[in-house]
């Protein structure tokens, strides 16, 4: 029992992460219909561009800030490329254009980092809690709850928002979006925004459990993309719940089955999942018409 | 001046001139058709005109402000807005939450809206709701202002584009061939509610139409586009007179099938 | 005036210019070196780097090979086997190098061979994995301890302490996929039982699951198949859940950065290695105390950092070569070849290389160490 518990504390937690990443994967897809594969890279700059900034000795809010700054940064450029290709290029090409996004924003976080694994310290320490014999790190609970956060932030955003309304109108129908006054560009911007914000809370969370260095984004990306098509790719709790579950799985996976196969089996988990749900476990069926 | 004037507008397609030299005014009131055969150039104009298109020569001006080749969004800031002939609803939200999407111009609704859920929000909130009730009312809607959007008919649907349209409080709305996806039989009951909507919202509706029982029925003034030029323009009866009119639509029997496929082309 | 003496001048310099030209009548010997300065590897070719840099400088002040300087063509690799591939035939065909030295990973070792035989070439790989030099292959060397020797180490250290049940946790790559099948293999002669054999993907970020099951397994030593900064992943969580049995880690990890990157969790954790992890611990009297020193100070000198096992692996290499050049006295590949596999008694960082023509790795388990994180140095264990 102590060790089922065990095994789901640490499913939850990576669970998290896969679902902060997916839900940025979600964010751009839903408004763009493009799956940028340089999701992932945000984790990195979030916690690499943290660790960056601590070595100049920076007080812990700033460099965070720093690297929220750098994340942004990126974020825009990424969306100043993809989506100025946007009005010309089919999603496919924009799909390969996130890809080669990705392998830029390593370079540059080589440049900038270096190669070497970096962490930061965990504002509660390193000494975990033990709760009947579960070992948790405060860290771990801190990923639960800013995810959750995240996730009740990002759903008041988009419900009680005039602009997140906005985004959400353009998502279903951007040509509608339009004639109601709504100004697609900056809808876009947001999106890229949102979605590398939630990347970087991602990185911010996992880098004082884990390590990143300038190539730990493709492994997030590959497990974000996961959980949202998991879970599917359009809806939010859905999203959230897909993460969870591969997380979880995993875990479970490592634990009961076997860790060598752990990856295998979540990721047959996924093919059985497109093939007999192919909008997600949680996904709506689409319901467009013309 | 007021209104929407268009001076020598030209829309060219590589040798294909769809509009050559189109100068023509809608007034700031009433119900104003285009009409034509196939081909004649009537979307065209429409599409030139709310920035779908970059015209190749021209100018449109709108209450004295230059708006040619102004997106969507700008034009909508401006007060003109339009609707499509295929469909363009917000499928997966409910027939309301349309309607009030079509408040988003409304800079009273505020940016955060509900950050601070003061009494002031909430009242405002019930206005909007009620304003856009009031809107469906005018289209037949109000019914059915809960039901999910995808759950309406295609009469339904264009009604309620019209009413979304309206509560951007346009001064000049295009409405590109409303009925043509309605059946033969109900027409989609849209020349009651075009007329209502232009009575009680004072708004300018442009019709492009190929009924001419609707666009008899409803407009004010007509103007017959042939060829990407104007044929005629006038009131209904004076255009039904017009000798250049009936020449042109004679022998023009092609399929609605036809039709759809030169709207989709351009 | 000015004619005569611009002339003047002019002759002169063409006179300098041929007297600089005369001097260096032997051209230099070029070693190719291909390392994996990025990728997954970079923590291994970083100090690879560096320590080439540092020492063909140093080679060529102290009078190169009889007076013949050495020059570097140094390329990156990227721990890809792919790009060491084309890099190595690009030595070989366009630089033109007189030696071949390189291949971080054993991936990268393997893809070069068949190149390097082709070519016949001496080739001394930096990598591991003891399918490099077993069986051996006539043109093919190499200097780093094995992770076969690791295990063997571990396991003699085990025995010692009369602990026998050992849990294993590897990663995916080769080095660790090596690693524990010859834990697996070597176990039952060594009358090791393996009561947990566990495993993680390359990008994980967290092993609280496997090492949750080792604790429930009985084991009573966990050694830790892998490489690189994963290992201080492993520390971190084995800590975080209290494990008490003794972590082992293998030469994959033997550098200060883990240190640095496991933090306090690296206290307690044991690794093997050069002695040259814990040189402060070394006896003056050892054989290989001198080149070690050589070695360490002048890297601390100019890096500000420990050199790690994996500099040793470069240092040796390059001290091998410059020996075998040496002794063949000339760049005839075949002669150099054969002065490698003639090299006996020769003290190196990693230990105290006898090549022969049935052992090109010249050293047996003997020759490494165990060293234990102690207040964030490594110190030997005894």
């Amino acid at each position: 029992m102590v060790d089922f518990l065990q095994f789901l504390v640490a499913g939850l937690s990576q669970g998290a992460i896969y679902a902060l990443v997916g839900l940025g994967f979600s964010v751009i897809y839903r408004a763009t219909h493009i799956v940028n594969f340089a999701q992932g890279e945000f984790v990195m700059i979030g916690g690499l561009g943290t660790a960056g900034a601590l070595s100049f000795a920076l007080p812990m809010p700033l460099a965070i800030l720093s690297a929220l700054v750098a994340g942004c940064v990126a974020a825009l450029v990424l969306d100043l490329i993809v989506i100025r290709l946007a009005r010309f290029a089919p999603a496919l090409l924009l799909i390969i254009v996130t890809i080669g996004a990705s392998v830029a924003l390593r370079g540059a976080a080589q440049l900038a980092w270096g190669r070497n694994f970096h962490s930061i310290p965990s504002p509660f320490g390193s000494e975990p809690l033990h709760v009947y014999g579960v070992a948790i790190m405060p860290q771990v609970i801190l990923i639960l709850v800013t995810t959750v956060g995240a996730v009740v932030g990002l759903q008041w955003f988009f419900r009680r928002t005039r602009f997140g309304q906005a985004m959400l109108a353009a998502a279903i129908n951007p040509t509608a979006a339009s004639l109601v006054g709504i100004e697609l560009r900056h809808v876009y911007t947001a999106t890229f925004l949102i979605a590398g914000l939630l990347g970087m809370i991602a990185g911010l969370l996992i880098t004082p459990l884990a390590m990143v260095h300038f190539e730990s984004g493709l492994a997030f990306s590959l497990k974000g993309f996961a959980a949202a098509i998991l879970g599917g790719l359009g809806s939010v709790p859905g999203v959230v719940a897909g993460g969870l579950l591969l997380g979880v799985v995993e875990s479970l996976s490592a634990g009961y089955v076997s860790s060598a196969y752990k990856d295998a089996i979540a990721f047959l988990l996924i093919i059985v999942v497109l093939l007999t749900r192919p909008e997600g476990v949680f996904g709506r069926r689409s319901t467009g018409r013309v | 001046m007021s209104g929407l004037s268009i001076n020598d507008l030209k829309v060219h397609f590589g040798g294909i001139r769809a509009l050559d030299g189109v100068d023509l005014t809608f007034g700031s009131s009433g119900i104003h058709a285009l009409i034509g055969p196939n081909g004649a150039g009537k979307t065209t104009l429409v599409n030139a005109v709310t920035g779908v298109y970059a015209p190749t020569a021209g100018r449109v001006l709108f209450d004295g402000h230059d708006i040619t080749g102004l997106p969507a969004h700008k034009l909508a800031t401006l007060g003109v807005t339009r609707t499509f002939q295929n469909l363009q609803i917000f499928w997966t939200m409910s027939v309301l939450e349309n309607v009030l999407a079509g408040f988003h111009l409304d800079s009273s609704a505020g940016f955060l809206r509900g950050l601070l859920r003061g009494p002031a929000l909430v009242r405002r909130e019930r206005e909007l709701t009620t304003a856009a009730l009031g809107l469906l009312r005018l289209v037949n809607l109000e019914a059915k202002a809960n039901n999910p959007a995808d759950a309406l008919a295609y009469g339904e649907l264009k009604r309620l584009e019209i009413a979304r349209a309206l509560a951007g409080r346009p001064k000049l709305l295009f409405l590109d061939e409303p009925v043509a996806g309605c059946t033969q039989s109900e027409k989609c009951d849209l020349a009651e509610v075009i007329r209502n909507a232009a009575r009680e919202s004072a708004v300018s509706v442009v019709l492009i139409e190929h009924d001419m029982r609707l666009v008899m029925a409803v407009s004010d003034r007509v103007t017959v586009l042939a060829q990407g030029r104007i044929l005629s323009t006038g009131t209904p009866s004076e255009v039904r007179a017009d000798p250049k009119v009936i020449t042109a639509y004679l022998g023009t029997t092609q399929s609605h099938l036809a039709e759809q496929v030169h709207a989709v082309a351009g | 005036m000015s004619i005569i003496n611009r002339s003047l001048a002019v002759l002169g310099l063409v006179l300098v210019t041929c007297g600089a030209t005369q001097a260096q009548t032997s051209k230099p010997i070029k070693v190719g070196v291909f390392v994996a300065v990025t990728g997954p590897g970079s923590f291994l070719g970083d100090a690879s780097k560096k320590t080439f840099e540092l020492y063909t400088q140093q080679f060529n002040k102290n009078g190169g090979v009889d007076g013949r300087q050495i020059e570097l063509v140094l390329y990156d690799s990227k721990t890809n086997p792919k790009e060491a591939a084309s890099l190595a035939r690009k030595l070989i065909d366009q630089d033109q190098v007189d030696v071949l030295i390189g291949a971080n990973t054993t991936g990268e070792a393997m893809a070069v061979v068949p190149f390097v035989e082709e070519a016949n070439i001496p080739f001394i790989a930096l990598a591991g994995g003891s399918v490099v030099v077993d069986p051996v292959k006539k043109w093919v060397f190499k200097t780093p301890h094995t992770d076969q020797m690791s295990v063997e180490k571990i396991y003699a250290q085990l025995r010692k302490e009369k602990r026998s049940k050992v849990a294993l946790l590897s990663g995916a790559a080769g080095y660790d996929q090596s690693c524990r099948k010859n834990a697996k293999e070597l176990s039952a002669r060594l009358g090791i039982d393996i009561v947990s054999d566990e495993q993680h993907g390359s990008g994980d970020t967290d092993v609280t699951t496997q090492l949750t099951k080792i604790r429930g397994s009985g084991a009573d030593a966990l050694i830790y198949c892998g490489a690189g900064a994963p290992s201080a992943l492993v520390a971190r969580n084995y800590k975080q859940l209290g494990l008490t049995l003794p972590l082992y880690m293998t030469v994959g990890v033997a550098s200060q950065a883990y240190i640095e990157a496991a933090g306090p969790a690296a206290e307690g954790s044991r690794v093997t290695g050069s002695a040259i992890l814990a040189f402060a611990d070394m006896m003056q009297d050892d054989p290989i105390y001198n080149v070690s020193r050589s070695l360490h100070d002048g890297y601390v000198a100019s890096y500000k950092e420990e050199p790690s096992a994996f500099s040793g692996y470069a240092y040796d290499a390059l001290l091998l070569t410059v020996e075998a050049l040496r002794r063949a006295g000339t760049t005839d590949k075949a002669k150099v070849r054969d002065a490698l596999e003639g090299l006996k008694n020769i003290p190196g960082v990693n230990g105290i290389y006898n090549f022969s023509a049935t052992d090109h790795l010249g050293f047996s388990a003997d020759s490494m160490w165990i060293v234990e994180v102690k207040d964030g140095r490594y110190r030997k264990v005894d």
